[in-house]
């Protein structure tokens, strides 16, 4: 739904049990009009979405968060300021589940972590 | 209730709660330090206390809580 | 009540990322909102509000709840705060609501320091519980 529209997947590393995708954000999406009209701020949900799809890119199908355990911000995402951002996964994957412990950073900032459940989609 | 059930009661609440060890929780020691609260969590020590104890504290008032033994005297005068 | 373009008197979202659609009213400590799912709800997809979207539904209750606190302590004039997510916990998602349903949300704030307000909220389809949370809003002075 946000996948290259709202952002875009610029590229991803593999790290040791973590995968790491740089994403690129779309400063000129219809969002931004609205949260906030002339203070454009990434809504915390679209951050939680933006996580959600890069899980569904690395796990191949989609997903639904059924528990979303905790997440929580540290620093506002702003579209011009912070366009390009960084989104480390770790992903527990089973037959059925999802577990997800992500973060999105850049540099030295974090900007929010997430720890949630999601079930695998059937896709129809 | 007296001082020390409220004492025992609160580190022991504190301690589950932001998974610190019940010993660094001392009457001098500064309790944002010490549980690393950030704005965010502060309100979550407020929550906590308010439930457990059936107090209705407000903002104004728990900044103005320094240390651990602030914090006793503060819910002691607010159950009296 | 307040309905439609009246909710932009309480919250500080716009178009095209309104998630309620119905102000029930409020208490000192509680509020209520609405909102049907409307097809071209930007966080529809097939035919479902997505989590996105009922956890923005549920952010907006609550930010509406402080909207009118804020006017009844500065004046029905006061703008909208604007206002984020601090933290979410506890967030079940029983099922995603379908183009065409209601929502309703009651939120009940339990505790508030300075400009962060603790608040549970718990979002029904009629009678069926679909989704409950704990959320932190911050709000900007």
């Amino acid at each position: 739904m946000l996948k290259n529209d709202f952002f875009t997947i610029a590229g991803k590393e593999n790290g040791e049990g973590l995968v790491t995708y740089h994403v690129v954000l779309n400063p000129d999406h219809n969002i931004f009009k609205g949260h906030f009209p002339g203070n454009p701020i990434s809504p915390g949900v679209c951050n939680i979405g933006m996580i959600k799809a890069c899980a569904e890119e690395e796990v191949g199908c989609g997903l639904f968060i059924e528990n979303l355990k905790q997440c929580k911000f540290s620093h506002l995402i702003t579209p011009n300021e912070n366009k390009e951002l960084d989104i480390v996964l770790k992903l527990e994957t089973t037959e059925q589940v999802v577990k997800i412990a992500a973060t999105i950073v850049k540099g030295d900032t974090k900007f929010m972590d997430l720890k949630a459940e999601a079930l695998k989609e059937q896709k129809a | 209730m007296t001082k020390a059930e409220i004492t025992s009661k609160v580190n022991a609440l504190l301690a589950e709660e932001f998974e610190v060890e019940e010993s660094v929780i001392t009457p001098d020691a500064n309790i944002k330090k010490t549980l690393e609260l950030d704005s965010l969590s502060l309100v979550d020590l407020v929550a906590l206390i308010d439930n457990e104890f059936g107090i209705k504290t407000n903002g104004a008032e728990i900044s103005k809580v320094g240390t651990f033994g602030e914090l006793y005297d503060f819910i002691e005068s607010k159950i009296a | 009540m307040q309905q439609g373009e009246e909710i932009k008197q309480l919250i500080p979202q716009r178009e095209p990322i309104m998630m309620i659609d119905t102000f029930y009213g409020a208490t000192e400590t509680t509020g209520k909102s609405g909102l049907t799912v409307l097809a071209d709800n930007v966080f529809c997809e097939g035919g479902q509000l997505r989590e996105m979207g009922v956890i923005e539904h549920i952010a907006q209750t609550c930010a509406a709840y402080n909207g009118v606190k804020n006017k009844q302590n500065n004046g029905e004039a006061s703008k909208p705060k604007l206002g984020y997510i601090g933290e979410i916990k506890k967030c079940q998602i029983v099922r995603l609501p379908r183009v065409g349903e209601q929502l309703t949300t009651d939120v009940v704030a339990t505790a508030q320091v300075m400009n962060v307000t603790l608040m549970e909220a718990t979002t029904k389809i009629g009678d069926e519980t679909i989704a409950s949370c704990q959320i932190k809003l911050f709000e900007e002075d």
